[in-house]
């Protein structure tokens, strides 16, 4: 015995499954309305973004100091001036001031943050004093000037002739008991004497770095000049420079075809120096190190070069 | 009804998700911050640099006023601890030294900072 199913029949009929097919209520539906989850994720984006941003924003870790406000720049150009005036590397003091991305000339800049810091009470204390006066002594040796030239005081010169006032018990010495007084002969005692320096003090001179430079020629000189107090230039004066490992003395006028009052000095990279007119200045303030740096001229590397210049008071 | 409610809630969330997500990922850059705010690395040069100036001037209230606007509460700590990081992490031997020195000004002078007290006030080194 054998079975045959007989064809099953058609469900539906080609044409009426054509109309199901065209009809949204015998579509599958879909799980979610896209409608209404394309309203609620704009909702949600726009909430979630001002929670981000407004409310709770990341709190910002990853500070340049470009990205700082003026004020907070200036106290940062301080700090790069303390710098610079402690180590006297000028490109990293320019590469420093380059990074805060100022507008215009970055050396004006500090003789602008140094005039507007001069005319507040930030140099009120010692401490805002030194700062200014340190931003000063960067950018007049760029060759920039500055309000700051004017308001903040050059350090008092020490004057050559003292005046000392020196009591006296009486204004005549009691004559011998043996002798016969004689009123010509006693002298009135001055009641202040006149000191007048026999030799120059400390502080005849005052050094101060004019110039730092970069060349292959000059690599690494420390150029000298001692002026008198009409800006003539002075023979014979003798110039010390000191590093850790020694010094050496010398007078100027050696090499006349610089200068009567020109000498100088070869300094080996690396080292720091100081330099002074012995008995006669105090020494420079800011260390002279010789730092290499890169000519731009030749494209070569050197080490930095500094012209001083002693003046008279 | 149910299913429409699912999808906006749905919706909702991963769009919140979404926001955090890229207002936390990529946060606005801001132009007006302060020192307190600087990276990591420009906080650590800017303590280098007051280590510098005090290391010339021996102003110690100097550096600590400037110190302060960074926002730390304890200034010597902080110099303290940035020095033992410095060592920690073999840093440039001049920037050690000046902040030896400065930590030295603080009087928070430790052992293994002695090492490095070449530039203290009244040492030869």
């Amino acid at each position: 015995m054998s079975e045959t199913m007989p064809p099953r029949p058609p469900t539906t009929l080609p044409e009426q499954q054509a109309v199901y097919r065209n009809s949204k209520y015998q579509r599958r539906r879909r799980l979610f309305s896209m409608w209404a989850l394309m309203i609620g994720l704009i909702i949600g984006l726009a909430g979630g973004l001002y929670y981000a941003y407004i409310i709770n924003p990341t709190q910002e870790l990853s500070t340049r100091p470009s990205q700082l406000r003026l004020d907070e720049q200036q106290h940062y150009v301080v700090a790069i001036m303390l710098a610079y005036r402690y180590d006297s590397d000028l490109t990293t003091a320019i590469n420093r001031l380059v990074a805060l991305e100022l507008d215009g000339d970055p050396v004006q800049v500090v003789a602008d943050m140094a005039c507007d810091l001069a005319r507040t009470g930030y140099v009120d204390s010692t401490s805002g004093l030194r700062a200014v006066r340190a931003m000063r002594t960067f950018y007049q040796l760029q060759g920039r000037t500055g309000c700051a030239d004017n308001i903040i005081p050059a350090p008092e010169s020490v004057p050559l002739e003292v005046v000392i006032d020196v009591p006296t018990a009486s204004p005549t010495l009691p004559p011998p008991p043996t002798k016969t007084p004689n009123s010509e002969l006693a002298t009135e005692t001055p009641n202040s004497i006149i000191a007048t320096a026999t030799s120059a003090p400390q502080g005849t001179y005052n050094g101060i770095i004019t110039q730092t430079f970069c060349s292959t020629e000059l690599s690494g000189i420390i150029e000298v000049r001692v002026r008198n107090g009409l800006n003539e230039e002075v023979a014979g004066q003798p110039v010390r420079v000191t590093w850790e490992a020694g010094r050496s003395d010398f007078v100027t006028g050696l090499k006349p075809e610089r200068g009567v009052g020109y000498a100088d000095f070869q300094m080996e990279e690396g080292i720091s120096y100081i330099v002074s007119m012995p008995q006669l200045s105090d020494p420079i303030q800011n260390p002279i190190v010789a730092n290499s740096c890169f000519d731009p001229e030749t494209n070569e590397s050197a080490i930095t070069s500094y012209r001083v210049v002693f003046v008279r008071n | 009804m149910v299913r429409v409610f699912l999808s906006t809630v749905i919706g909702v969330i991963i769009g919140i998700a979404s926001g955090i997500g890229l207002g936390w990922g990529f946060p606005a850059e801001y132009t007006n911050s302060t020192l307190p705010e600087l990276a990591q690395s420009h906080r650590d040069a800017y303590t280098v640099m007051i280590a510098s100036g005090f290391v010339n001037d021996g102003d110690i209230s100097g550096a600590f006023e400037r110190l302060r606007l960074l926002g730390v509460e304890n200034v010597p700590a902080y110099v303290q601890e940035t020095t033992e990081r410095y060592i920690t992490n073999s840093r440039e031997l001049d920037d050690i030294q000046l902040l030896v020195a400065l930590t030295d000004g603080f009087g928070r002078l430790t052992p293994v900072m002695e090492t490095f007290c070449q530039l203290c006030e009244g040492r030869d080194g």
